[in-house]
């Protein structure tokens, strides 16, 4: 006696088996299962091995989808080409200058699995200037400031700071490029075991070894004098609020007087307050050690007031470049929806 | 709407999910052993975290020394009061310290010693590391241009490997006492003669294995807390993961080294 699948109209291509064979029914399906064949049930999705588990139904047809899809990223694709070559022609500019940038990233692309999360950025920093990256969670941002300092690596490009193509350095060289970098993370991750003066003295002892023990001392204070928190020197992390415990983590970044800031949503979680205490501080020690900086927020006012440049990032790709004015003067619905 | 699977694509799903937990396994295992590999190549260079190392020595030998010493002393009575009964009916008992001695240096004192280390050190080292991963410190350390596997790894692994042989010693002594405060109980002894009855039945052969996989047993204890700390994702709920993962992958490989070990030992 033969069978097929319950409640569905016999097909020509319908699989039968054979009830007294257990075993070549097993088989049949276990090959099924590997070699990904179709269910030949129209009421039921089709798995596929890269599809997720829980296929959703959806009124375009695929075509119709693909389609659209591929105007989308034809449309993004030119965007970003025009920019790619207004950003080339603004850095052939500043060499007939005699300025050297001091970060140039080229065609950066950065996936995790399928998950395209930086699709060819271009962009530069010259010294002394502050580079705001704007965009919606999930852009990319964290990612690209991380390919920096060699937290993340990029699938292509070419990411060069301080003149030095960093995926290309070997571990020694690139923590060269590490010293001449600092990086203020989002939370600030002060080492939590210690205290304000050891998270400042760590960098120092590791770093600095030839440094006398007093000349040490001295340049924690007058770091903490910088941040405003020279009380605080012997308070655990735990104890401070979240704006003092950002400060005292640019404190210790800044105590190794790096020539470049990386700064990772440096107002976030913070009040309107502390977050324009924070943005005026970045500007007080932009001015006082010449830094130049790459800057990730949400935050417009923090923008407003510490940007030399923003570029701003969309599904992994710049879609716009310009001072704070020039763009907050866009027509574009998606940029405008940033500044009002 | 979630579509309803037929039993081909549950089959399907099935069969992907088991390949990729193989996949994984053989993933994280051959990442394990770089990682152990790697302790090897950092040990040697400068600079040497001398103050870090002797700061994990005080965490994990003198904080930990109360709990092996009531840990071993209890393993020494009850190791006695068990077994007398069988030596009596055989007229054994003058047998008993010779007994204990050789079970206890051989197998149950470094075995227990590791096992708690497993939980207690293995553990915490697992939850500090996994906290440090969440909370960006060792990325912090990263893009300092500090090395924080030389800071953080082989500092702590340095000082399991240096402290669970000696909490391994100091556990057997203090079994031995307890063996003794137990054997007086029902007979009398002394100390002195307790111990030369214990020491006279002791070989070369039962102790030095027994000390020099201690050795081992405090090297994968170390190695395998920070492995799971320092690999620990994203989120609070990682460093649950990390810290009882550490002392459940511990526990096993002190298992499988004591194993080890007794083949090797029986060969000799």
């Amino acid at each position: 006696m033969k069978y097929t699948q319950k409640d569905q109209p016999e097909e020509p291509n319908a699989k039968t088996y054979d009830e007294g064979n257990p075993a070549e029914e097993c088989a049949a399906d276990e090959a099924q299962a590997i070699t990904g064949g179709s269910t030949g049930d129209p009421a039921i999705p089709d798995v596929d091995e890269d599809d997720d588990d829980r296929v959703p139904f959806i009124e375009k047809s695929e075509e119709e989808v693909i389609a659209e899809r591929q105007e989308r990223q034809e449309e993004a694709d030119e965007q970003a080409d025009a920019l790619r070559k207004a950003e080339e022609e603004r850095q052939l500019e500043f060499a007939k200058q005699g300025e050297e940038p001091v970060i140039v990233i080229k065609g950066l692309k950065k996936a995790f699995g399928e998950h395209e999360v930086l699709r060819g950025v271009d962009l530069h920093v010259n010294k002394g200037e502050n580079l705001v990256i704007l965009g919606k969670s999930g852009t990319g941002k964290s990612v690209l400031i991380k390919c920096l300092v060699g937290l993340e690596w990029p699938d292509e490009g070419e990411i060069t700071v301080f003149g030095k193509n960093l995926p290309s350095l070997n571990y020694r060289e690139l923590n060269e490029s590490r010293k001449r970098t600092g990086f203020l993370f989002q939370n600030a991750a002060l080492y939590d075991s210690m205290t304000v003066r050891e998270n400042l003295l760590f960098p120092l002892r590791q770093l600095k070894k030839d440094m006398t023990k007093e000349k040490k001392e001295s340049l924690i204070m007058e770091m903490l004098d910088n941040v405003g928190l020279a009380e605080a020197i012997d308070q655990l992390p735990s104890k401070l609020s979240g704006g003092q415990n950002k400060r005292i983590g640019l404190a210790r970044t800044l105590i190794l007087r790096p020539e470049l800031m990386l700064y990772d949503e440096p107002t976030t979680g913070l009040d309107t307050g502390t977050g324009k205490e924070i943005s005026e501080l970045m500007i007080k020690m932009k001015k006082k050690y010449n830094i130049s900086s790459i800057t990730i927020t949400h935050d417009m006012t923090c923008a407003r007031m510490t940007a030399d440049r923003i570029i701003m990032l969309r599904e992994g790709v710049v879609v716009a470049r310009g001072t704070y004015e020039e763009l907050e003067k866009s027509d574009d619905e998606w940029i405008k929806s940033f500044f009002y | 709407m979630e579509p309803v699977l037929n039993r081909y694509q549950r089959a399907r799903i099935r069969v992907r999910e088991k390949k990729s937990q193989w996949k994984g396994f053989f993933y994280n295992a051959g990442d394990l052993v770089a990682f152990m590999g790697r302790f090897f190549k950092e040990v040697w260079k400068p600079p040497y975290e001398w103050r870090e190392v002797l700061y994990q020595c005080y965490l994990v030998g003198y904080k930990s020394t109360f709990l092996i010493g009531l840990t071993g002393f209890i393993m020494g009575v009850v190791l006695t009061i068990q077994t007398r009964p069988s030596m009596a009916a055989f007229g054994a008992i003058s047998l008993i310290p010779g007994m204990v001695s050789v079970s206890v240096i051989r197998e149950i004192g470094p075995v227990i010693t590791a096992i708690i280390c497993a939980g207690k050190v293995g553990s915490r080292i697992g939850a500090e590391l996994g906290s440090m991963k969440v909370s960006e410190q060792i990325d912090a350390m990263e893009v300092s241009a500090i090395n924080p596997y030389r800071y953080l790894v082989v500092t702590r692994t340095l000082a399991t490997t240096l402290m669970i042989p000696l909490l391994a010693i100091f556990a057997d002594v203090i079994a031995l006492f307890g063996s003794y405060v137990a054997m007086n109980i029902h007979d009398a002894t002394t100390l002195r003669h307790f111990f030369l009855v214990a020491m006279a039945h002791l070989e070369f052969i039962d102790v030095f294995p027994a000390l020099v996989k201690t050795v081992f047993f405090g090297y994968v204890v170390g190695i395998i807390g920070c492995y799971k700390g320092y690999n620990a994702r994203r989120g609070t709920e990682s460093v649950g993961i990390a810290a009882n993962s550490s002392v459940v992958a511990a526990s096993l490989a002190v298992f499988i080294i004591d194993l080890i070990a007794a083949q090797v030992t029986d060969l000799l």
